[in-house]
């Protein structure tokens, strides 16, 4: 079920946050939170019910791993652990990665094995990693013992389950526990409301506008003036973040009907005055985990420069392939990992920059290697970026080809430029939680958004990180 | 305070979208969700051989239905296809007492062939013994835009279903999230305006004479007089080549394939005589689909449909290619749309050639 569809808003999310608040008050609190499973579950089988199995299979496994670790006595904890991690990760690479592998090896080989044109089960990217950062807290001792309706409240909590915000279970465990949050909370309801129509509006109407755009001009990035190959690939940019940030925000937002606060996920990132700044921004809960779980166990940055080199690049080239089964990926991740190392190197030798400058060269850096990240293929990428600088096709543009290849009209700079001043200047939708005031303002600003953007429902689109 | 907020918020939200339902499910231009007594009536004066004058903007899928339900006589011959049909007329091929009805639609998929042949199995329990089917090459395209073809799935279904066929690779809309459309506000909210103006009056007459453009009582479009400026007309194409076409935007695999023989399978099983009637495009429209590798489907659609009608003894009546019956621009009313002269032409060249066919 999508956050942006007329089922998911009048029907799903009102007979849940009914129910469950009834049978809170009911004092039927074990049932509430079965309720909430079975309803995450419904949630999620809704797209698919054979992936259903998967998710249930995955919890169970997990679940019982992470009892074992406190229990058992004969098997090391970490041989156990090592089998887990490597189980989850087959599981994950069985689905996402194992077309592009039988790829390679054709490729190398020059054989000819089929390819198993497997779907990709929803949401498994991000259950998977949700539940290896259990499995290692729980090798480590970071967990309590909970039982298996408090773990399956973790895993799928229909708020974050599709695509995160990637949670830690110390952050919601106690949340889930805590009786004070068994009642209804007007403060949050009406500030979670309040943040799920930006969400909805940032998906609805900024995303799926600049969505157009792009998807024309990736389709014919061959063909594109300098002008079509900007206004693409800044749309993508802009699409990107919106779709990603409004779903985030729709998350946080239904999660605070049910008292919960999730973790935020994007803090600004395109005011980023340097790359790492970026990392420490956008989808800041998926590089908490590469950092807690890749980088940090490789070394960090404890073992000398060369090797904080290594891990940096090993940790973004892991972070691209998780986003996609495809060179491309690998290569966006690459690009991010020679930045960050740049960016390591410029700090180490002391250089400063004027804030315009790095802003301006972190954004551009961002804008094109998103290039990469949408483009079909390598060809496609290397073209739209070709047509980015092609400074003849200037000669050749005139009233009617200005943006004919992507079916656009001039005013798309407008909005590109309306863009960027809404998301370098304007406080995001974060401030919002703890600024939330229920006046008139408010009211009327939340149903003008909550209005527009539920009248251009019917032209839903998927989310772009459903596919990771 | 926060209560209040939500309480206030919820009260006007729902004010605001319930007079939004009201207003489209009301005003309803396209008789989406009810059968406009306006639309029984052209059904019912279609069935008495009145012409309609000022048909535009309907729901002309559900007009078919209605027409078929009112139907008294049977129909022996029908045609199937989208607006690039719609002006074939019974003169250019029948002369006889024999019944033909053109059942065109905008658009036209595969679900609306099945949605017809559904109609005239449910309503009357036989089929026309003849059925021209214009075939588009998107009906082939499962990335098309979506017309309004779901408002009769209720009949595709039918025809799936006894067609053994699980289900269409493309899936239609559910059409009561149009009362929540502003796209739908915003077209009820002109056709509002316009009626008020008295600007969208239909009549339903018997004597086509007094006017230049109708449609007809065998479900075709006449047209008197067509006022074609070639310079606009390749302005229009030339823009359209540097965008994207509609229908066959995106369309890079023959996909239906399966729904579409198991379909002509059917009707053949039923001793139903099926021809294919391809139509050409504008020639500097198709100079340009036939060389860009985005839209070089379009001719292996007309591959596909000459090998599979040769294996399956069906006639195959034109091509999409305008320059095989020397079709100049004057033919054209845009890049997809001849003037009644094409489709006249295409058929009177086969008649001439064997007289027994249609």
């Amino acid at each position: 079920m999508l956050f942006n569809s007329v089922e998911y808003i009048f029907i799903f999310l009102p007979i849940v946050f009914f129910i469950y608040y009834y049978l809170n008050a009911k004092r039927l609190l074990n049932a509430s939170k079965a309720f909430l499973v079975f309803a995450s579950l419904f949630f999620y089988s809704w797209w698919n019910v054979a992936y259903l199995p998967l998710i249930l299979i995955s919890m169970l496994f997990n679940y019982t791993i992470g009892n074992s670790f406190s229990k058992n006595k004969k098997i090391s904890n970490k041989s156990i652990l090592i089998f887990s991690v490597i189980a989850n990760l087959s599981l994950l690479g069985y689905f996402k990665y194992a077309d592009f592998f039988i790829e390679n090896i054709n490729l190398v080989s020059n054989n000819n094995i089929d390819l198993l044109h497997l779907a990709l089960p929803l949401a498994i990217s991000f259950f998977t990693f949700q539940q290896i950062a259990y499995l290692v807290d729980s090798y480590r001792g970071e967990t309590k013992e909970y039982d298996f309706l408090n773990y399956a409240i973790f895993v799928t909590f229909f708020p974050q389950l599709i695509a995160g915000p990637i949670v830690h279970h110390k952050e919601m465990m106690p949340q889930f526990a805590n009786t004070r949050n068994k009642v209804k909370n007007y403060k949050n309801i009406a500030t979670g409301l309040f943040i799920f129509s930006i969400g909805l509006f940032k998906k609805v109407i900024i995303a799926d506008h600049f969505a157009k755009v792009a998807n024309i001009g990736y389709q014919n990035t061959e063909i594109l003036n300098i002008l079509e190959a900007w206004a693409t690939s800044l749309s993508y940019t802009f699409q990107l973040y919106f779709d990603f940030s409004g779903y985030t925000d729709m998350a946080i937002g239904a999660a605070l009907l049910f008292n919960i606060k999730l973790p935020i996920n994007f803090n600004s990132p395109y005011k980023a005055l340097s790359i790492q700044d970026f990392w420490r921004r956008w989808h800041m809960t998926l590089s908490r985990f590469l950092k807690d779980y890749i980088y940090i166990p490789l070394g960090g940055n404890r073992k000398g420069n060369l090797k904080t080199y290594n891990n940096l690049m090993a940790t973004f080239i892991l972070g691209g392939l998780w986003h996609g089964a495809g060179w491309t990926f690998i290569f966006w991740g690459f690009l991010h990992g020679v930045a960050l190392i740049i960016h390591r190197v410029w700090n180490i030798l002391g250089f400063k920059m004027n804030k315009i400058i790095a802003w301006f060269i972190t954004f551009n850096f961002i804008n094109i290697t998103w290039v990469f990240f949408r483009a079909d293929n390598f060809t496609s990428a290397i073209n739209l970026i070709k047509n980015m600088f092609n400074l003849y096709t200037i000669e050749l543009l005139t009233k009617e080809n200005l943006l004919m290849h992507i079916n656009s009209k001039p005013k798309i700079f407008v909005f590109i430029f309306l863009a960027i001043l809404l998301v370098t200047t304007l406080k995001n939708s974060n401030s919002f939680i703890d600024k939330f005031k229920p006046n008139k303002l408010y009211l009327f600003s939340f149903l003008l958004m909550f209005l527009i953007a539920t009248l251009n429902l019917n032209k839903y689109q998927i989310f772009l990180y459903f596919n990771f | 305070m926060n209560k209040k907020f939500i309480k206030n918020f919820i009260i006007t939200f729902f004010i605001l979208i319930a007079s939004t339902i009201v207003f489209n499910y009301n005003v309803d231009s396209l008789s989406i969700f009810k059968m406009k007594k306006e639309l029984t009536d052209i059904a019912k004066g279609i069935n008495q051989n009145k012409i309609i004058i000022g048909l535009s903007n309907s729901n002309d899928r559900l007009l078919q239905k209605l027409i078929i339900e009112n139907q008294k006589k049977k129909v022996d011959y029908i045609a199937l296809g989208s607006s690039r049909i719609m002006y074939l007329q019974k003169e250019y091929f029948l002369k006889n007492n024999k019944k033909f009805f053109n059942h065109w639609v905008s658009g036209a998929s595969i679900e609306d062939y099945l949605s017809i042949i559904a109609l005239y199995l449910k309503t009357h329990n036989y089929l026309p013994k003849n059925i021209l089917i214009g075939i588009d090459p998107w009906i082939f395209n499962k990335n098309r835009e979506k017309n309004n073809s779901d408002i009769l799935s209720v009949y595709s279904n039918f025809t799936m279903r006894l067609l053994k066929i699980k289900k269409m690779e493309n899936t239609p809309q559910n059409r009561y999230k149009e009362l929540l459309n502003w796209e739908y506000t915003k077209e009820n909210i002109k056709y509002l305006k316009n009626k008020l103006k008295n600007n969208n009056t239909i009549k339903i007459v018997t004597n086509p004479q007094f006017y230049d453009n109708y449609k007809n009582s065998d479900g075709s479009i006449h047209v008197k007089k067509f006022n074609l400026n070639q310079n606009l007309i390749k302005h229009h194409i030339t823009k359209l080549k540097n965008t994207y076409i509609p229908y066959i935007d995106r369309f890079t695999k023959i996909n239906n394939k399966q729904i579409f023989e198991k379909f002509i399978f059917y009707l053949k099983e039923q001793d139903v005589n099926v021809t294919f009637i391809l139509l050409p495009y504008h020639p500097y429209f198709y100079d340009f689909i036939e060389k860009d590798s985005r839209y070089s489907i379009v001719n292996d659609v007309e591959k596909y449909i000459n090998k599979y009608a040769k294996q399956n003894h069906i006639q195959v009546y034109g091509s999409y290619n305008p320059y095989k019956f020397n079709f100049t621009e004057k033919y054209f009313l845009d890049e997809m749309h001849g003037i009644d002269l094409v489709i006249k032409k295409i058929i009177l060249k086969y008649k001439q050639k064997d007289n027994s066919v249609i």
